[in-house]
C-alpha cells in the first residue's frame, strides 16, 4: 500500500481526502488553519516548479501571491459578480504577465544573481502595495465570497480541490516533455539545447507557471481573509517560504503540504508545550532544517564516474550486443553526411579551430582525435550550435546548419551525446528518452531498443544507474530520434577495456540498425580501431589528417604529432 | 543639490562597505552572503543594549563588533563543515537559510520595534562653505575608503592574499597542500562579520537611527546591488557602485512626487548592471 502510494506520488492527494472528510468534525478554529495550510502549501508548489525543477532561485513568488490579492480586490471591487473561478483565473494571469515581464529580458542571467533580481522584485512589489491605496479601501470594502462558499468549511473544501487541481496540472506537465524539460534545463542547458528543446521557452515556461500558481494563492488568501495589507506580501515572507520550501522538497505535494503544516502549528505545538512566547522562533527552526535539507543534498550528490558497473551488468551487456545482429534486422536506410567548408573559432587571440574542412562518410563510423587542447570539444561545439562567434559553412544534406539555433539544429536531425553523460537524473529513463526524441517517441520500440543497448527497465531512474549506464541511456534517447548524424563525444570516458569493448561493438552497429551517420569522438584508439571506419586527426585546430582509419594512423604527421606526443 | 549629494553619500557609503563585506566572501568564500546585514544587526543592536545600560560607547561598540564576528565566525563553521564543495548556488541557498534564521533570532533577542540610537558622530562633523557634512557622513564615508583600499592591497598585492583567491577557488585541493581551508573560512566570515556590525553601527547611529530590526536586514538588497555593481569582485568598483547608488536614492527621495517609491530603484540598477555584464552568457557554465 505504502509502495503503491509511493510510486505514484498519491502521499499528498491522500492527505488532501483525509483533510477534506475530516473537515466535518472539524471546529472553525481548525477549519481555518488548514485553509492557511493549503494556501502555503499552493506557495510552496509555486517554488517546487521554478526552483526544484527548473533551478530557478525565486525570492518573489509571495510578491507574486500580492499581485494576484491585489487583482482579485480589484475585481471583485469593480465586477461585483464576477465568478470566483474566473476571478482565480484572472489573478493568477496577472502574476503570470508579471512573472514573464520579469524573466523574459532575463534570460540570460542565471543562479544566484538571478535570485538577487527576483529579491529586489519582490521589494519593489511590496513598496508598491504598501504605497498604491488597496481597491475599495476608502469605501470599506471587503472581499464577499459567493452564498455557496461563504461558510468556512465549504471553503476549505473548495481551496483543497484547488489545491488537488494544481498539483494533478503539475504532475501532468511533469510526464509531459515541457514538464521534463525543466529538468533537463536545470541540470545542463547545452545538453538540454541539444536534445532540440528551446531553453529560453522552457525557462519562460516554468518561472510563468511558478507565478501563475502563486498568483492564485494571494486570490485565494484574499478570499478567505476578506481584505489583506501589504504586510501579508513582504520581500522576508518569500524568504522564508523559500525556505521552507527546501526544508519540505516542495516539488512534491506531500512536501508541500507539510511546508504549510509546518508553517502553522508549529507555533501551536510550542504554545501547547508551554513555549507561546518563543512561537515566534518558528522561522528559525525552518531556516535550520533547511540548512540541514541543503546538507544532506551536499551530501547524496551525484555518484562518482567511477562507479563500476557490476559484473552481472557486464555480462548482460556482452549477451545483449551479441544479439544486435545488424544482417537480420537492417531496413534499407537513406544515409546522410554532414560537410564542414573552413569552419574556424577564435576565443580572443587564441584560434581554436582553424579553416577544418571535412565530409563525414554517409553510413559509417567516422573518427575524431587529436591531443588534449587540439580543439576536439571547440569543434564538437561549433557543430552543434554553442558557438555563434564561429565562422565557415556547416551543411547536414542540403541544410545549412550554422546559422540554425541549437535545438533547431537537434530537430533537423543532429543530435550530440557530452563527456560527462548529462541524462537528467531526476526522469525515468523513459521519461528522458521521451524527452530527448520529442515527436519520433514511439513507446513499442522502447523496450527493443533498451534491450539493444542493454540498458536497464524503463522505469528505473536515471539517478539511481552508473554513470556508464546513463551514458547508453543518452545514446538510446539520440537514438530513438532518429537522428541522420550524431556526434558521440567521449562515449567511454571512465569505462574499464571490457565496458568500453562493448560500446565499441554497439557503436559499429548504430549505423546498420539506426540509419545515421555517426562522429565519434575518443582518446581510446584500440577503441577506434574497433569501431571507426575513417578516421580525422585534428592538431591545434586543423586537420592534420583524414581518411580510412589504419592509412591515416599510420601517416608519418599523424605519427609524430600525435602518437609521438602521447 | 550639495545637502541632496552629502546625504546620498551617507547611506551610499553605508552600502559600500556592506558590499565590501559581501565581495570579501565572495571572492574568499565562493559565497553570496545573504545574511550579511543580519550578522551585522546582531553587532550593532548589541551596542544599543550596550549603551542603554551606560556601557561607555566606544566599549559597547567593540563588544558589538566582537559580537558580528563571532556570529559571522559560527556562520563560516557551518559553511566549512558542511558545504565546502558545494557550489555557489548551494552556499548561497544556505545564506538566505541563514538570513531568515538570524533575522527571526535577533527579533526575538531585541525585538522589533524601533529603537533609538544614540548619535555617535555628531561631533565630528565639518562644515564646507554652505554645506555642513554630518559626522555620520564622514565616518562613513572614511570607513568605506579605507576598507576598500586595504581589502584592494591585501587580497590583490600580498602573497597570502593572493593565496588565500587559490584557496577559495579550490578548498579540497587547498586542504592537499597544506593550507587549513576550513579555518580560513571561518576566519574570513568572522573578519566579514565584524565589519559589516561597523558598517550597520554607522547607519543606525546616522542615518537610519529610528529604524526597525526587520527593515534594517532589508539592507542587504542595496548591499547586494552595490555588490554587483563591482562584479563580486573589484573592492573599488563597489565603493564606486556604492556611492553612486546611495546619491541616486538620494535625488529620488528629495523629489515629493516619487520620493515613497525610492526603494524600487534598486530593480532597474540591478537589471541594467546584470543585463550588460550577462549579455554573451547565452549558455550556462556546463561545458561537455
Amino acid at each position: 500500500m505504502v509502495n503503491v502510494l509511493k510510486k505514484y506520488a498519491l502521499g499528498g492527494d491522500c492527505a488532501l481526502l483525509l483533510l477534506a472528510i475530516a473537515s466535518i468534525w472539524l471546529s472553525s478554529y481548525y477549519t481555518f488553519l488548514f485553509t492557511s495550510v493549503l494556501l502555503t502549501a499552493i506557495t510552496c508548489l509555486s517554488i517546487g516548479i521554478t526552483t526544484e525543477r527548473a533551478g530557478i532561485i525565486s525570492l518573489c513568488q509571495v510578491g507574486l501571491s500580492g499581485v494576484g490579492a491585489w487583482v482579485a480586490m480589484w475585481l471583485g471591487f469593480h465586477v461585483p459578480n464576477m465568478p470566483i473561478l474566473l476571478i482565480l483565473l484572472l489573478s493568477g494571469l496577472s502574476a503570470a504577465i508579471l512573472g514573464l515581464l520579469l524573466i523574459v529580458p532575463t534570460l540570460r542571467v542565471r543562479g544566484i544573481n538571478l535570485a538577487i533580481i527576483t529579491l529586489s522584485f519582490a521589494l519593489a512589489i511590496y513598496i508598491v502595495l504598501t504605497r498604491v491605496e488597496l481597491p475599495g479601501m476608502m469605501e470599506g470594502y471587503s472581499f464577499d465570497r459567493p452564498d455557496w462558499l461563504y461558510d468556512e468549511k465549504p471553503y476549505l473544501l473548495f481551496v483543497i480541490a484547488i489545491t488537488f487541481v494544481i498539483s494533478r496540472g503539475i504532475v501532468w506537465i511533469e510526464q509531459q516533455p515541457t514538464g521534463a524539460s525543466w529538468f533537463a534545463v536545470r541540470y545542463s542547458e547545452r545538453a538540454a539545447a541539444s536534445l532540440g528543446i528551446n531553453v529560453s521557452i522552457s525557462k519562460v515556461m516554468a518561472f510563468v507557471s511558478g507565478a501563475f500558481i502563486a498568483g492564485i494563492s494571494g486570490s485565494l488568501l484574499l478570499m478567505q481573509l476578506g481584505n489583506i495589507t501589504s504586510q501579508n506580501f513582504e520581500p522576508y515572507a518569500s524568504l522564508i517560504i523559500f525556505a521552507l520550501a527546501i526544508l519540505a522538497k516542495s516539488r512534491f505535494l506531500s512536501g508541500a503540504l507539510f511546508a504549510g503544516v509546518l508553517t502553522w502549528f508549529t507555533p501551536q505545538i510550542l504554545s501547547l508545550v508551554g513555549l507561546g512566547e518563543w512561537k515566534d522562533i518558528a522561522d528559525l527552526m525552518f531556516a535550520c532544517g533547511a540548512i540541514f535539507a541543503l546538507s544532506q543534498n551536499a551530501k547524496n550528490k551525484v555518484p562518482s564516474a567511477k562507479n563500476a558497473p557490476s559484473e552481472t551488468k557486464n555480462n548482460k551487456a556482452e549477451e545483449k550486443t551479441q544479439q544486435m545482429n545488424p544482417d537480420s534486422q537492417t531496413p534499407s536506410f537513406h544515409y546522410a553526411s554532414m560537410s564542414l567548408k573552413n569552419v574556424s573559432l577564435s576565443y580572443g587571440a587564441v584560434k581554436a579551430l582553424n579553416n577544418v574542412s571535412f565530409t563525414l562518410a554517409p553510413g559509417k563510423v567516422t573518427g575524431l582525435i587529436g591531443p588534449n587542447g587540439a580543439g576536439k570539444s571547440s569543434l564538437v561545439d561549433v557543430i552543434s550550435g554553442f558557438c555563434p562567434t564561429m565562422s565557415g559553412e556547416i551543411t547536414l544534406e542540403q541544410d545549412k546548419l550554422d546559422t540554425q539555433p541549437a535545438f533547431k539544429r537537434a530537430n533537423m536531425g543532429l543530435r550530440r551525446t557530452f563527456q560527462q553523460g548529462r541524462a537528467v537524473p531526476e526522469l525515468t529513463i523513459k521519461q528522458y528518452i521521451h524527452l530527448a526524441s520529442g515527436r519520433q517517441f514511439q513507446e513499442h520500440r522502447l523496450p527493443t531498443l533498451l534491450n539493444q543497448l542493454a540498458c536497464p527497465h524503463q522505469n528505473t531512474l536515471i539517478a539511481h544507474i552508473d554513470v556508464g549506464t546513463r551514458r547508453l541511456v543518452e545514446i538510446a534517447g539520440a537514438l530513438m530520434s532518429k537522428p541522420k548524424v550524431l556526434l558521440l563525444d567521449e562515449p567511454a570516458a571512465g569505462m574499464s577495456s571490457v565496458e568500453s569493448e562493448h560500446l565499441g561493438n554497439l557503436i559499429r552497429q548504430i549505423p546498420a540498425l539506426f540509419g545515421c551517420t555517426v562522429l565519434l569522438i575518443e582518446h581510446d584508439m584500440s577503441l577506434i580501431r574497433h569501431v571507426c571506419s575513417d578516421l580525422i586527426v585534428l592538431e591545434f585546430g586543423e586537420v592534420l589528417a583524414a581518411g580510412p582509419v589504419e592509412e591515416t594512423l599510420n601517416d608519418p604527421s599523424v605519427v609524430e604529432a600525435y602518437l609521438g606526443a602521447a | 543639490m550639495l545637502d541632496t549629494i552629502a546625504s546620498g553619500l551617507v547611506i551610499g557609503a553605508a552600502y559600500a562597505s556592506l558590499g565590501l563585506c559581501i565581495t570579501l566572501l565572495s571572492r574568499m568564500g565562493g559565497v553570496v552572503n545573504f545574511a550579511q546585514t543580519t550578522i551585522g544587526l546582531f553587532g550593532s543592536y548589541s551596542f544599543l543594549v550596550l549603551s542603554d545600560i551606560k556601557t561607555p560607547l566606544w566599549l559597547a561598540a567593540i563588544i558589538g563588533i566582537i559580537i558580528s564576528s563571532l556570529v559571522g565566525a559560527f556562520s563560516g563553521l557551518i559553511m566549512a563543515r558542511w558545504f565546502n564543495d558545494s557550489d555557489i548556488g548551494t552556499r548561497s541557498s544556505v545564506a538566505i537559510a541563514l538570513m531568515v534564521g538570524f533575522l527571526s533570532l535577533g527579533t526575538r533577542l531585541f525585538g522589533d520595534s524601533p529603537r533609538q540610537a544614540p548619535a555617535l558622530f555628531e561631533q565630528l562633523g565639518i562644515t564646507l562653505g554652505n554645506v555642513n557634512l554630518d559626522g555620520g557622513l564622514v565616518v562613513s564615508l572614511l570607513l568605506s575608503i579605507i576598507l576598500a583600499a586595504s581589502l584592494d592591497r591585501f587580497i590583490n598585492k600580498t602573497h597570502i592574499g593572493i593565496r588565500l583567491q587559490a584557496f577559495a577557488a579550490k578548498p579540497t585541493t587547498a586542504e592537499l597542500i597544506g593550507i587549513p581551508s576550513k579555518k580560513l573560512t571561518i576566519l574570513i566570515w568572522s573578519i566579514a562579520g565584524g565589519m559589516s556590525a561597523l558598517a550597520m553601527l554607522i547607519i543606525i547611529t546616522s542615518s537610519a537611527r529610528n529604524a526597525n530590526y526587520a527593515s534594517l536586514s532589508l539592507l542587504i538588497i542595496p548591499a547586494l546591488c552595490t555588490a554587483l555593481i563591482g562584479a563580486f569582485h573589484h573592492f573599488y568598483w563597489t565603493l564606486i557602485g556604492g556611492l553612486v547608488l546611495g546619491i541616486l536614492e538620494a535625488f529620488i527621495l528629495s523629489k515629493s512626487l516619487v520620493a515613497a517609491y525610492a526603494q524600487t530603484i534598486y530593480l532597474p540598477v540591478i537589471l541594467i548592471i546584470l543585463l550588460w555584464t550577462k549579455r554573451k552568457d547565452k549558455w550556462d557554465g556546463q561545458r561537455a
